[in-house]
């Protein structure tokens, strides 16, 4: 699934990105990679969500979210 | 190290947010401006780390040195390319944000330089149950870790000691890594991976709390519903605090500087019989007017900045920018631009200064270029002043109608340049850092207060008092016969030129002379196009203003009186700002966009204010 129709509060691991690579390369810096454990903590008006990724967070707009692919994780 | 001879030069870099220029001023004792928002410290600040003798300068906040923004471009300079490199970095890691903060130091330690991994905030991380093992760290890093908290200013002996030592021991070997000739990419993967080690041997995220009270605060905050009520109360705090607060203060200052100020110095000129000529003119009209109208500032931009460094520092800016963000995006501006131009409203000065959190240069071009749109306080005064004069009981509505005409602009010329110069901005998906929220400090707040101030005076003052001290000589200078500093304004060099422009706003209904010349003076500030009617009518003998300001606007308009006030008003409300305002612009913008921006401005008023005579003279 995208990461805009995850649940609210799981752990989540980001499976892979479709993104440009200037937009890829920000998440990257931000801890946001294939592998990365994720959760979604709050949801924004416009369809964004705030992720939390090793202990920090990050706002993410709804076309940001929808480019992002997870699967529950263990 | 003795005299002479050149000090260890230690430079402090790190992430955004890291806690950089705090521990920088910590160490020098000097302040330099700080706050808890992405490249803050844009300007290079340097000092002497008195307690080690070395020189210590500080980098702007950078999450690599891949030149992917002008001040990752810039640390990567200093580090790699300058003359005078440093002998050691201190990289800051933020404990909260880890995995982030590493890249930096891992691309570090590929160079031939020492390097000590300085942890902060490691009570935010244990606030979430996140626990950071130093020397876990350390060891996959290979550099020293030493933990600090630069806010409180613990863990600085420590790290003075770790400094001491390595400066003692030589330059480390750097850390295998891909050559140059690797592909970007690869050698990005390769050091994530060293990253991902690192992190994995010293952070211990098991524990982590599901939501700790940045978020649920952020429950709040940047909820669909709460966050832009919460918003709206932070900015009417910001804009109360800038108009009700100030201004008392602001009318002290002008008081005495216009008062006793005034008198003492009108007094001793005439004690040594220089009273009523033109140096008197020139000192008081001129000189200590600039110097006084520079005084009513510091207040409010004192209030200003302190409140600026206070939603920095908190962390709310962050959020702030999360509401506001869809709505700035339809005219290509991030959601931080909404506060300038909230602050607009009251004061476009501070407001233009305020742009200086937006990090891109064009999104601060634009933000800048739009402030002087938004209807400040001292033009509130001319629209009260007009409106009872023409509108009797309906000047409230006509009032807030300049207000609405005033958004009105901002956004048709934000999307007009928008749509024009920055085709590309404005698309970029949100992407926001939000840094936990935390308690500001007094000292940070004064200290990145005194900083922006004292630099915007040094910047900005010398500018206002020239241009008042200019007007007042061009105002002196006589167009026909009569003595310097002996005349009337409108027989004045400056009336001359506001004859030959008149001609101009004939097509917008208030092509008199003695309006035009208003609108001049009002680029010195806008208050002062009433006094300059009142200077101006006073020589008419009929004493009554509004009956005089009523003849000249419907002798001007050909009988469509209040087409033309209305056109008057609205031209009133865009073309050029004041002269504190423009040299505010230069200073964050420079000079070249400042001077496009005049010319906007002038367009934009005159076009508006045509439209709005020319279609209302055919309705009244």
């Amino acid at each position: 699934m995208t990461l805009n129709q995850a649940p609210l509060n799981e752990p989540l691991e980001l499976v892979d990105t479709d993104l440009e690579p200037v937009a890829a390369r920000r998440l990257l810096r931000l801890g946001l990679r294939p592998g990365a454990r994720i959760r979604l903590v709050q949801r924004l008006s416009g369809g964004g969500r705030v992720v939390s990724v090793e202990g920090a967070r990050v706002a993410l707009g709804h076309a940001v979210l929808s480019r992002l692919r997870v699967r529950p994780a263990k | 190290m003795g005299e002479g001879a050149v000090r260890p030069l230690v430079a402090v870099t790190g992430s955004p947010n890291s806690g950089k220029s705090t521990l920088f001023n910590a160490l020098t004792g000097e302040a330099s401006a700080t706050g808890n928002w992405p490249g803050t410290s844009v300007d290079l600040a340097h000092g002497v780390w008195r307690e080690l003798d070395v020189d210590l300068v500080d980098l702007p906040g950078a999450y690599s040195l891949d030149p992917m923004t002008p001040d990752e471009r810039f640390s990567r300079e200093v580090l790699v390319e300058a003359e005078r490199r440093p002998d050691l970095v201190l990289v800051l890691a933020d404990a909260a944000q880890l995995t982030r903060s590493l890249y930096l130091p891992v691309q570090i330690r590929e160079l031939p330089v020492r390097c000590i991994l300085v942890l902060t905030k490691r009570d935010v991380a244990a606030s979430r149950n996140v626990t950071v093992d130093p020397d876990a760290l350390g060891a996959a890093l290979g550099c020293p870790v030493v933990v600090v908290d630069p806010r409180r200013r613990t863990g600085l002996q420590g790290l003075a000691d770790a400094v001491r030592a390595a400066l003692a021991a030589g330059v480390p070997v750097p850390r295998a890594h891909l050559g140059p000739d690797a592909d970007e990419l690869d050698r990005e993967d390769e050091r994530f991976a060293v990253v991902d080690a690192a992190v994995r041997a010293g952070m211990d995220l098991s524990h982590e709390h599901a939501a700790d009270l940045s978020d649920r605060i952020d429950r709040v905050a940047t909820h669909p519903v709460g966050g832009p009520l919460v918003f709206l109360a932070v900015m009417w705090l910001v804009f109360q605090a800038t108009t009700t607060i100030a201004a008392p203060l602001q009318e002290a200052l002008d008081g005495l500087v216009s008062g006793p100020v005034t008198d003492g110095v009108r007094g001793a000129l005439a004690s040594v019989g220089w009273g009523g000529g033109w140096v008197e003119g020139l000192l008081v009209d001129g000189i200590i007017a600039g110097v006084g109208m520079l005084l009513t500032f510091v207040p409010l931009m004192a209030i200003m900045f302190t409140l600026l460094a206070l939603l920095e520092d908190s962390g709310y800016m962050a959020r702030a920018a999360i509401v506001t963000d869809r709505l700035m995006r339809t005219i290509g501006l991030p959601g931080k631009a909404f506060l300038p131009l909230v602050v607009g409203f009251g004061c476009n000065v501070p407001a233009i200064s305020a742009t200086r959190m937006l990090t891109d240069f064009r999104q601060r071009v634009l933000t800048a270029l739009l402030v002087p749109f938004t209807s400040c306080s001292g033009r509130l005064t001319v629209y009260v002043m007009v409106a009872t004069t023409f509108f009797g009981s309906r000047a409230g509505t006509v009032v807030f109608a300049m207000y609405v005409v005033s958004i009105v602009f901002v956004v048709v010329v934000g999307l007009l340049l928008r749509n024009t110069l920055w085709r590309s901005m404005g698309n970029e998906p949100m992407v926001l850092d939000l840094p936990s929220y935390q308690r500001p400090t007094l000292r940070l707040l004064l200290g990145s207060m005194w900083v922006r101030l004292s630099d915007f005076l040094k910047t900005v003052g010398g500018i206002i008092v020239v241009a008042v001290s200019v007007v007042w000589v061009l105002q002196s200078i006589p167009a026909g016969p009569g003595a310097f500093a002996a005349i009337d304004v409108a027989d004045s060099v400056y009336g001359a030129a506001a004859r030959v422009v008149a001609p101009l706003f004939v097509p917008a209904g208030f092509g008199a002379w003695q309006v035009v010349a208003a609108l001049a003076v009002g680029f010195v500030a806008k208050e002062t196009v009433i006094t300059s009617w009142a200077q101006t009518y006073a020589g008419s003998g009929e004493g009554d203003l509004a009956r005089n300001l009523t003849e000249t606007f419907a002798q001007a308009s050909g009988g469509h009186t209040l087409p033309a006030v209305l056109a008057f008003l609205v031209f009133l409300v865009a073309y050029t700002p004041c002269v504190a305002t423009i040299a505010a612009q230069r200073r964050e913008i420079g000079l070249r966009w400042t001077v496009l921006g005049m010319l906007l401005n002038l367009t934009v008023a005159w076009l508006a204010a045509v439209a709005f005579f020319q279609v209302g003279r055919l309705l009244w």
